[in-house]
């Protein structure tokens, strides 16, 4: 391991808190933005076919 | 004023708005904390490299309180006013709440096994912060178990501000009870750790806060357009039916 990133022997510890806490909040930040995406499509093609019917 | 930001075509003008700049706070304020946690900020004359987790533990922590603070404050307007936008806030708060209480319990665990020899100890503050975690937890499981939206808004709110009381019992347990977590290092008052130290912390945790509105607002208009999807397509669903009002039957929730 470089000497930057050895944080000696608690090493382990210090970089799987870092690990989980970054892909938590990845994970909560990636479904926020697919989310959204999705339920925009779903509304466009709702307004769209109510569009086309009329 | 609440009443004139609780109406959803404000908010949703507001939000394009805050949105924004609560998202760009997030990453130029959560990052660079993390940069100076792990290569800048001196390594503590105790504990070494160990305390490096404190910058991932107390923002999450922090958060976390937060974020029941404002689905308890988000309940309460929703049970009195009964406002949809409220009960719309709760309901997106707790699942990203409950995120920040795993963060704060799996760091905390992870700093404790080299501090105090064991990743969990029946101490009070851990315990209220996992009751915290099953607050939320809780909430959810109301909310998803109830198919009534009004009763599951209304049981849902009791139970989020009957929770409430767990707040202050997180905050001061280190204070009421002889207790293994240490005591408060900020406060309002001040700091008792180095300012590189605190400052770090301090980005951080409103890093973490940016973060949190942000995802609360994004979710909100996510939450709001599949609504009014949902409106449109049981409005229009008596005339005829078609392949959107069919993929919104089959997946409400997208």
């Amino acid at each position: 391991m470089p000497e930057l990133l050895d944080f000696g022997k608690n090493s382990i510890f210090i970089w799987t808190c870092y690990g989980i806490t970054i892909l938590v909040l990845g994970s909560l930040v990636i479904t926020s933005l697919r989310k959204k995406k999705m339920t925009k499509r779903a509304l466009t093609t709702v307004l769209d076919e109510q569009n086309k019917t009329k | 004023m609440l009443s004139y930001f609780a109406n959803p075509v404000r908010f949703q003008a507001l939000s394009k708005w805050i949105s924004p700049i609560l998202g760009i706070g997030a990453i130029i304020l959560i990052i660079p904390s993390w940069i100076m946690a792990l290569f800048i900020v001196p390594a503590d004359y105790q504990q070494g490299d160990t305390f490096r987790i404190m910058y991932v533990h107390v923002p999450a922590v922090f958060a976390a309180s937060g974020a029941y603070a404002f689905l308890a404050i988000a309940s309460f307007f929703s049970f009195v006013w009964r406002h949809p936008l409220a009960d719309t806030a709760a309901r997106v708060a707790a699942p990203i709440g409950a995120a920040f209480t795993f963060l704060g319990l799996f760091t905390g665990a992870l700093w404790g096994k080299p501090m105090w020899g064991a990743y969990w100890v029946w101490d009070a503050r851990l315990t209220s912060t996992l009751v915290m975690l099953f607050l939320f937890l809780g909430y959810m499981a109301i909310r998803a178990a109830i198919r009534d939206e009004n009763s599951s808004a209304r049981i849902g709110a009791i139970a989020a501000m009957a929770g409430a009381i767990n707040l202050p019992i997180v905050k001061y347990s280190v204070e009421w009870w002889s207790s293994l977590h240490q005591s408060a290092s900020i406060s309002l008052s001040g700091s008792e750790i180095d300012n590189s130290m605190s400052t770090t912390l301090f980005v951080g945790i409103i890093g973490y806060f940016c973060l949190f509105g942000w995802l609360v607002i994004n979710n909100m208009l996510s939450e709001l357009d599949a609504r009014k999807a949902r409106a449109l397509v049981i409005r229009s669903s008596d005339q005829r039916p078609s392949t959107a009002s069919k993929q919104m039957t089959e997946n409400p929730d997208a």
